[in-house]
Order: structure tokens, then C-alpha cells, then sequence
């Protein structure tokens, strides 16, 4: 069974056991499926997006069981989930042996890909207002004389901002950024 | 707002696997419960990316680093995101930010879900279209294929200390590396003809390909494969050539010795190998010469190829 044909009830009941407001718990479905892709990703899973949605779809089958008489924060139940399919698909990955041919992009299509990022970029760009182009981009580019620090202090304080709160805001940006791309290319994340 | 300044440290050792497994565990677990925490986590590893491209990075964490990042597809990806990004925001000046004028076309409301809106700071009006300009340069990826191959040379580096410095060797570490690159590559190339390569690479001079590059894409699992080089030459020698490889900062890489030209139906031809191993992603230059009467070498031509990794 696919998360796609997962009975809408059972969604339903994962949304309501992340949070009372539906809306606050998509965003917290959407920051638990982020951070599933990062977990998998930085522990060198070899398909990080498929062991993410195993992941849901394990929780989301027992939700109906699980919600009622766990204590604590959900996350906390996925991040165990997630650690014994990772363990499963380490053990997975031993005992299935590599097929023979593996499908391979050819140097044209590294290319074309590469060409596609890019103008797919280039759209994503123009989706931000001027302002976060200028705010992302001067929080990026060093403009001599100025080093990047100093430039980064003096813009902070242009906006009213603690440098910290400006590099969260450069990150958003880039992170939207980030997800405009994907969704452009078709890349599932 | 929290600032995790304090533990940055941490952060970037658990991000490069420095971490016992009880403390990465921690983190994890942290990262699944604190949003906040989380996204400093991203941020903290958009910034390492981004050190890592500067080549700001200490030699220790380049190489952990390299070995990471480049180990599987996902994370491949996330590093080439960083590099788009880089070079695309670097090849704006500053009066040229936007291509569409003023306001956000934001079809899919993306910046709703910005908690920090962006004030609205006075911009400089709209100079020029760049899109072809920064098509061309982001084509050139000096830094990050240099730097990408200064972590290989690190890595290589390492290992020939781990090994144990065995009494002979130069005292240069990265001669000694080059010097057994270039063993390797005198003995794979000695007989003149190759068992099986993995692919061959035909190679026109640079001025004649107009500054068209070759590419060759190679996948992590095939490092011991051969690359086969086929050099074209418009007339042959029968002296000894020479091949120099160069990054794209123009350091010298390694060197092949004693190769002679081959006659073919399409003309005279250097061949030779390289293992894939010796080749990671970044643009090389590669010089072709021949050995004069006096033991230098005289330059004939001059090639490019962008090796590239295969998805």
C-alpha cells in the first residue's frame, strides 16, 4: 500500500494526533517529513524520498493504534520508526546484490539536467520580491571594500534585524529557493 | 528567535559523523523535536557547503567533508544545489537583481510560509538581461572543481601518513602522492595497449574546439575503472610525448611519460589511461608535449575536459 492509497481517515487521525489545528499540524507533517529526508540523507541512505514516505506510511497505518496511548511528542514516535527502517534497509541493501545494469546518465544529460537547474533558478529567483533578492543577495556576495561580515552587520542593521534573525531569514530564502526548483523539476521532496 | 550559537561545534561534528553514536543519536532526536533546532542544523550545513566551495574549510574537515558529501546521491545534490546557487547569486551585480521588476510573481505563495517577512528595501532600477552571460559563467566552475580536487590531494595525504612514512619517500607529502600517481599511471601505460576501459574520451585541441569542453561522466562505484584518452594530433612524432594534467587553477596534477603517437584512420592519436579514481569531478587542462634532445619537453597542444559525476 501506498501512502497516496492510505484511507483519508487514517491521514485524517495522523493530522489530528500532530495537533488540534489542522493547519499547524500540515505544517508539522511537512517539518516531520523534512526532517525524515535529512535523517536518511545524512546517514547515507541510499533512497532517502522511499524511505521517508516507508516511514509515513508506517505511521499513518497505525495511527489509529499508536495516537491513543502514546505519551509525548509525535516526532519522537517517527524518529523510532525511522531508525528500524533505516536498520531494515541497511540489511536489505547487504543481501540484494547490485544489478547489472544500472541506469546511468550520459554527458548530454548531465548537461541537459545541470541547464534545466538553472533555468529553472533563474524562474525561482524572479518569484521573490526585489527586496529578497537584494537582502539574499547581499547577504551572500562580498561587496569590496567591505567584507562579508561587515556587510552582513551593516545590512542587518539597515532592516532592523539581529544577525541572527538575518541568517535564518538568507536560509528561508534559499530554502524556498530550494523547493521552487524542485517542484519545477518535478523532484519529489 | 534562538540562537544556537554555542553549539555550532557540535553541530558541524555531527553533520560530518564526528559525533559518538550516543551524541549524534541526541542530536537526532533534538532535530525531531525542535523545529528551531532543526532548521540550525540546515543552516549550519548550507554554511559548511559553502565554506567547503570557499575552500574556508580546515584540512581535517575538507577531507571528512569530501568523504561525505560525495559519498551518495542525495547529498551530491544538496552540494550541487549550494555550488547553483553560488555561482548564480555571485554573477548578479547588484543593480541587477531582478529580471521581472519589482514585485513577486510568487504564483505558489512561497514566501507565506516566511516567518521574517523582507522589508521593503529601495532598489536600484533594472540594468540588463543576464541570462546568457550567466549561463556562460556558471559553465565555469573554477572554484569548486578546484577545491573539490585540493580535497582529494588532502585525502590522498592523510592516508599517506596513516600509512606510515616509509623511509625513501620525499618529504613533501603531496610529491609523494604525485609521485605514486604517477607510478601508477607509468605502469598501466607502459605497454601501450589497455584491457578493458570503462570509456574512451576523444579529445580535439582546445583551439579547435573553440573552448567546447569534453565531459566525462564517471560514477562513484567505478573507481578502478579506466578512462581511455584519445588525443588528436594534426601531425605525428615519433619522439616521446608527455601529458600533463592541471586543474583549473592550473596546478599541476600528475604526468604520463613516454607515450607515442599511434597512427589511426582518422589521424595520429596519443592514447592513454587514467583510472577513474584519479579523476574527480572538475575541469582539467591537459597538456600535451614532446620530450626534446635535451629531456624537456616542447608544448604541441593543449586540451580541456570537464569530468563530472554520473547521477
Amino acid at each position: 500500500m501506498s501512502l497516496d492509497s492510505m484511507p483519508p481517515e487514517n491521514f485524517e487521525l495522523l493530522l489530528s494526533w500532530l495537533g488540534p489545528d489542522r493547519d499547524k499540524a500540515g505544517e508539522k507533517y511537512e517539518q516531520i517529513r523534512r526532517n525524515l529526508l535529512d535523517y536518511f540523507r545524512r546517514r547515507d541512505a541510499p533512497d532517502p524520498i522511499s524511505l521517508t514516505d516507508e516511514v509515513l506510511l508506517r505511521v499513518t497505518r497505525k495511527v489509529n493504534t499508536v495516537a491513543e496511548n502514546f505519551v509525548g511528542d509525535p516526532s519522537a514516535y517517527f524518529m523510532g520508526v525511522a531508525r528500524r527502517v533505516l536498520a531494515e534497509s541497511w540489511r536489505q541493501q547487504v543481501e540484494t546484490e547490485l544489478p547489472e545494469n544500472i541506469p546511468v546518465f550520459s554527458n548530454s544529460e548531465a548537461g541537459e539536467r545541470e541547464e534545466l537547474m538553472l533555468r529553472s533558478l533563474e524562474r525561482c529567483w524572479a518569484r521573490l520580491s526585489t527586496s529578497e533578492q537584494e537582502i539574499l543577495y547581499r547577504y551572500c556576495v562580498e561587496t569590496p571594500p567591505l567584507k562579508l561580515a561587515d556587510s552582513r552587520e551593516l545590512l542587518a542593521r539597515e532592516i532592523n534585524l539581529s544577525l541572527n534573525a538575518l541568517r535564518v531569514m538568507a536560509h528561508r530564502l534559499k530554502r524556498r529557493l530550494r523547493d521552487c526548483i524542485d517542484r519545477l523539476m518535478g523532484i519529489k521532496t | 528567535m534562538r540562537d544556537f550559537k554555542e553549539q555550532h561545534q557540535t553541530i558541524k561534528k555531527f553533520l560530518l559523523g564526528q559525533l559518538s553514536d550516543d551524541k549524534a543519536n541526541e542530536i537526532e532526536a533534538r532535530i525531531f523535536a525542535e523545529a528551531d533546532f532543526a532548521e540550525e542544523v540546515q543552516i549550519v550545513e548550507s554554511e559548511l557547503a559553502t565554506e567547503y566551495l570557499e575552500g574556508n574549510l580546515i584540512a581535517e574537515e575538507r577531507i571528512v567533508f569530501a568523504a561525505k558529501y560525495f559519498k551518495n546521491k542525495a547529498n551530491r545534490t544538496t552540494l550541487e544545489y549550494e555550488q547553483l546557487f553560488r555561482q548564480f547569486i555571485r554573477s548578479k551585480s547588484e543593480g541587477n537583481l531582478s529580471r521581472h521588476g519589482q514585485k513577486s510573481e510568487s504564483s505558489d505563495s512561497a514566501s507565506s510560509d516566511i516567518e521574517i517577512n523582507a522589508p521593503p528595501v529601495p532598489l536600484k532600477p533594472e540594468r540588463a538581461r543576464f541570462g546568457s552571460w550567466f549561463r556562460a559563467s556558471f559553465r565555469n566552475r573554477a572554484l569548486v572543481y578546484s577545491t573539490i580536487m585540493a580535497a582529494f590531494l588532502l585525502f590522498a595525504v592523510v592516508v599517506w601518513y596513516l600509512a606510515g612514512q616509509r623511509a625513501g619517500q620525499p618529504s613533501n607529502p603531496l610529491e609523494a602522492q604525485r609521485q605514486a600517481i604517477e607510478a601508477d599511471l607509468a605502469h598501466l601505460n607502459a605497454a601501450g595497449t589497455f584491457g578493458e576501459v570503462l570509456l574512451t574520451v576523444n579529445l580535439q585541441p582546445a583551439e579547435r574546439d573553440r573552448g567546447a569542453m569534453a565531459r566525462v561522466a564517471i560514477d562513484n562505484t567505478s573507481q578502478d575503472a579506466l578512462i581511455e584518452f584519445r588525443l588528436s594530433l594534426t601531425e605525428a612524432s615519433n619522439q616521446q610525448y608527455r601529458v600533463l594534467f592541471l586543474d583549473d587553477r592550473h596546478h599541476e596534477l600528475f604526468s604520463i611519460s613516454k607515450l607515442t603517437a599511434q597512427a589511426t584512420p582518422g589521424g595520429p592519436e596519443i592514447r592513454f589511461v587514467v583510472p577513474a579514481r584519479y579523476l574527480i569531478p572538475g575541469d582539467y587542462q591537459i597538456n600535451l608535449g614532446v620530450t626534446n634532445k635535451t629531456g624537456g619537453n616542447d608544448d604541441v597542444n593543449s586540451y580541456a575536459v570537464r569530468v563530472v559525476t554520473k547521477e
